[in-house]
């Protein structure tokens, strides 16, 4: 029993060191996916070579796409605002010159 | 026949940012580590210097009007400050999206991030007290001491990476993109700034407009009070 305890004990110690990530980091061949400031300053961005498959567990394309549609958004809605603004000053400017029209007639009548 | 060169310019902006878009998803290629999200780079870094560049324009347009007290520099600074809050609006919008994929991590305490969205609030509260507080000349000198409050602000953020560190990387400086991205940074700079250029023009024009009305509007009234008076008073000496 003792044996077989001691035995247990030795199997899910290699399991942790295996799956440990100071592990991962040792066994060589790690391709560039975790971000490190230091390294890209040092490196600059590196394409990826062509096929290379790129990790993608955050889904990357669709943060990119909201980003981008966030942008056309915002030009969108300022320009929509300025149109607004825009047809309100014509809209003062007619009842100014309304406002003209009347006061050229008072003038002329007394 | 300004109207007609913000029209071409309008249509430059248009043909600049379509050619952008394709050049950075068509020409730069996929960056190794951080897979396609890092696309949003090009339009992050140009917009932050454009919304830096209309922060400036609002800042200096601000100090001609308390020094000369001229509206038109005041239209100028309030154009400046709503195109720089729109560009930095999507920085802090599109950072955080990258980040995500990045770090890990929507937002961290970095300096460069939190002095960024000081920045941000402080002209967020010019833009915010303009709106509000009307045509008046205390709204006006308060805004335009605001700009230059929030101006002060920027130096920080940019030397925020080389003084303290983070996780921004400092990759323009350092050689450290391809050719084929330079191309795409170059193109996408160039679109974001025509973009930038036609909006502070559209809205400079909007307000000289709005600025044209409301003194013709005055000039009405006293001219009304005017004739009011004129045809009131042979009543008033000869009742």
């Amino acid at each position: 029993m003792k044996r077989l305890l001691c035995f247990a004990a030795a199997v899910a110690v290699a399991c942790l060191v295996h799956v440990s990530p100071a592990s991962a980091e040792g066994s060589g061949a790690a391709a560039p996916t975790a971000y490190s400031a230091d390294r890209l300053s040092k490196e600059g961005f590196v394409p990826a070579a062509p096929g290379q498959a790129v990790e993608d567990s955050v889904p990357g394309g669709l943060l990119m796409l909201t980003a981008y549609g966030v942008l056309w958004t915002l030009v969108g809605g300022y320009l929509w605002r300025l149109s607004r603004r825009t047809a309100a000053t014509q809209r003062d400017l007619d009842a100014l010159g309304q406002r003209l029209d009347d006061l050229h007639a008072r003038l002329k009548q007394g | 026949m300004m109207s007609d060169k913000l029209s071409w310019m309008a249509v430059f902006a248009s043909l600049a940012v379509l050619s952008a878009l394709g050049v950075v998803f068509g020409y730069a290629p996929v960056e190794a580590s951080m897979g396609i999200v890092q696309k949003i780079f090009y339009f992050h870094v140009s917009s932050a210097l454009a919304a830096y560049t209309g922060f400036f324009l609002c800042c200096g347009a601000s100090i001609y009007y308390l020094l000369k007290g001229d509206r038109r520099a005041d239209v100028v600074a309030r154009a400046g400050a709503e195109v720089g809050v729109l560009f930095c609006t999507f920085v802090l919008i599109s950072g955080p999206l990258w980040a995500r994929k990045a770090w890990g991590t929507w937002w961290t305490g970095e300096p460069r991030l939190m002095l960024t969205l000081v920045a941000a609030l402080i002209f967020y509260a010019y833009v915010v007290v303009r709106s509000i507080g009307g045509r008046t000349e205390i709204t006006r000198r308060i805004c335009a001491a605001l700009a230059i409050l929030g101006v002060a602000d920027i130096p920080l953020v940019h030397f925020a990476v080389q003084k303290w560190r983070g996780n921004h990387p400092r990759v323009l400086r350092n050689g450290g993109i391809s050719p084929e991205m330079e191309v795409a940074l170059t193109v996408a700079m160039l679109a974001v700034f025509s973009l930038f250029a036609t909006l502070v023009l559209l809205r400079i024009r909007v307000g000289m407009a709005e600025e044209k009305v409301e003194r013709l509007h005055r000039l009405a009234t006293a001219r009304g009070n005017d004739i009011e008076d004129r045809r009131r008073s042979p009543l008033l000496e000869n009742p």
